[in-house]
């Protein structure tokens, strides 16, 4: 099912000129700079500086998904009570995870 | 009534026919401004460090690094033997531009706008990665077919690209679940169908690994299960891998590095931009969330990636968010400004990434240090740290010239103990590359001592790495 188009309205005509012109500076030298990025120019001194910390990303990506998860879970309950047991759930699911990755080798290229 | 049924179809069939004839002279206009940057020969630039590794795959048969990309490799095996013009490498490159050449076709034809394929065609990304050998161009590809042929009521055949797709590289599995998910929020259930069908143009390509494994082995240690198990996990670690804090209140330098990449990406759209904002906005708010979801998923999965080079990522995402902002409803003036400022883009791409013209690989790096192995013997050691495209062009040449180079490739099973670097030290056979001008991949190969060239090793294999 489709929304009615009054949510497609754009905004003012003078924000979407201004914003459209001011970005045209700005997006040439965006396009300058990332040459250095997309032909090399920057990687040979990059992939040396690279920190094998930890995997951080990989981290927030399960713990934001999983606290994602419990959010549309936690939005269908119509009880207190049931908005409560998926919170607690969620809750408990996002520490055991993190704590588990936690305990990870960190990095595994071999 | 029937009559006019019929008017309607033959008004159908001619605006199809018309819009396949415009796409086709897009894809011919996009193939030769790709074909104006093309690399005469071998080249490192464009982070085109997997160059060799899937030249010596698709020359001789062989296995390119996990995982592996077999559909890939045969294509380009068959085309390098069928092209008759050109070096081996103009060839395998030409076939990213055809690739993207198509993609760009494709744009015009799902939208029908003209700016879907400029925007495409404008980005820096995409010309970098169109006009080396790589994958990414094939797989953006079979992506976007997987989608246009799915939304046009294709669906085995939208599924059949997006498996060929997935034979390439698992970027093409974002769309397989999308895809999926679409079709079970419509049927509400499963489409076995339909994954039986991507299935069944993927998998049976992954034999050829099975195949093509044989010594000398590159990019795996041996042939059984354990290898090969060793072989598809060896970059897992990589995905998501990247450090957001660097101490405990500090963001790492990488993490920097990484939003400052995503800030270039962005603002290069330029006015487009506009166009993505109010183009997302208004598909999310119409319930078309297939195109913002799996275009976000590649910009997430790229952005968390710990190897800086993935932006090459973001190709399938430009790909998509060309459709998004072709898509968009907006005033006409905005998209010929967008237009306009997309074909200057073009202008300044075909004289800055130009390769081996006057701002881009001038010097031919990757020639030049081909040419300096003439020089040796063709069974020394040369250590290139973790420039890999170094040690897998010399890889290339033993191939090539039936030498025996041995570059010292860190893995599983390192190539060299200390005692082999002492040996070949002592019989003047132990070198190491240098980087004399990083910008534009200048090395020179350099004598060497055994105990710099071990603790340089350690150093770089990844299996020593405690967690700081």
């Amino acid at each position: 099912m489709t929304r009615p188009n009054h949510h497609l309205r754009l905004p003012s005509r003078w924000v979407l000129i201004l914003g459209a012109l001011a970005l045209i500076p700005a997006g040439i030298t965006a396009h300058r700079l990332l040459w250095t990025m997309v032909t090399g120019g920057e990687e040979l001194t990059r992939w040396n500086t690279v920190d094998f910390a930890n995997k951080t990303g990989m981290f927030f990506i399960v713990v934001g998904g999983l606290g994602w998860l419990g959010s549309v879970y936690w939005e269908r309950q119509h009880s207190t009570l049931g908005k409560a047991v998926v919170g607690v759930v969620t809750l408990a699911a996002v520490i055991i995870a993190g704590w588990v990755m936690s305990q990870q080798t960190p990095f595994n290229v071999g | 009534m029937q009559s006019a049924i019929t008017i309607a179809n033959a008004e159908a069939d001619r605006i199809l026919s018309r819009t396949w004839q415009i796409a086709l002279a897009v894809g011919g206009l996009a193939l030769v401004y790709f074909l104006v940057m093309l690399p005469r020969d071998i080249t490192w630039v464009n982070v085109g460090q997997d160059g060799a590794d899937y030249m010596i795959a698709a020359k001789y048969w062989r296995l390119a690094h996990s995982t592996g990309a077999p559909f890939y490799t045969v294509l380009a095996g068959v085309w390098l033997r069928a092209v008759p013009i050109g070096t081996d490498w103009w060839r395998l490159a030409l076939l990213s531009a055809l690739f993207s050449a198509g993609t760009a076709a494709l744009l015009y034809a799902a939208t029908r706008n003209m700016l879907a394929p400029v925007l495409f065609l404008a980005s820096g990304i995409v010309v970098s990665q169109s006009t080396i050998i790589e994958v990414y161009a094939a797989t953006t590809f079979f992506i976007v077919a997987g989608w246009y042929l799915h939304t046009n009521r294709h669906r085995n055949w939208g599924y059949a690209a997006v498996g060929l797709g997935m034979a390439i590289h698992n970027l093409a599995g974002f769309m397989f679940l999308a895809l999926l998910v679409a079709d079970w929020q419509r049927q509400r259930r499963i489409p076995w169908q339909h994954v039986l069908v991507a299935i069944a143009t993927s998998a049976p390509w992954y034999l050829y690994l099975v195949l093509a494994n044989r010594q000398p082995y590159i990019n795996i240690p041996g042939n059984n299960p354990l290898d090969w198990a060793h072989y598809f996990a060896s970059q897992h670690g990589l995905m998501g891998g990247i450090a957001v804090m660097g101490s405990q209140w500090t963001l790492s330098e990488d993490f920097r590095e990484r939003c400052w990449d995503a800030v270039r990406i962005i603002l290069s759209l330029g006015p487009g931009l506009v166009l993505l904002v109010l183009g997302a906005r208004q598909q999310i708010l119409k319930g078309r969330y297939l195109l913002p979801i799996v275009a976000g998923l590649v910009t997430l999965y790229w952005f968390t990636f710990l190897d800086p080079r993935s932006y090459t990522y973001m190709m399938v995402a430009t790909a998509l968010v060309a459709v998004i902002m072709a898509q968009a409803k907006v005033p006409d003036w905005l998209r010929v400004i967008t237009a306009l400022y997309c074909l200057a883009l073009m202008g300044f791409n075909v004289v800055w990434y130009d390769i081996g013209g006057s701002h881009l690989d001038s010097q031919h790096s990757a020639e030049a240090f081909r040419s300096s192995l003439a020089r040796l013997e063709g069974d020394e050691y040369v250590w290139s740290g973790p420039r890999q495209w170094e040690a897998m062009t010399l890889q290339l040449y033993n191939f090539d010239h039936g030498t025996n180079f041995n570059p010292i490739l860190l893995g599983p099973t390192p190539r060299a103990t200390l005692a082999d670097l002492e040996t070949a030290a002592s019989r003047g056979k132990l070198y190491r590359t240098e980087v004399t001008d990083a910008p534009n991949y200048q090395v020179r190969i350099v004598a060497a001592f055994p105990m710099q060239v071990w603790e340089d090793m350690k150093s770089q294999d990844l299996r020593n790495y405690q967690r700081k």
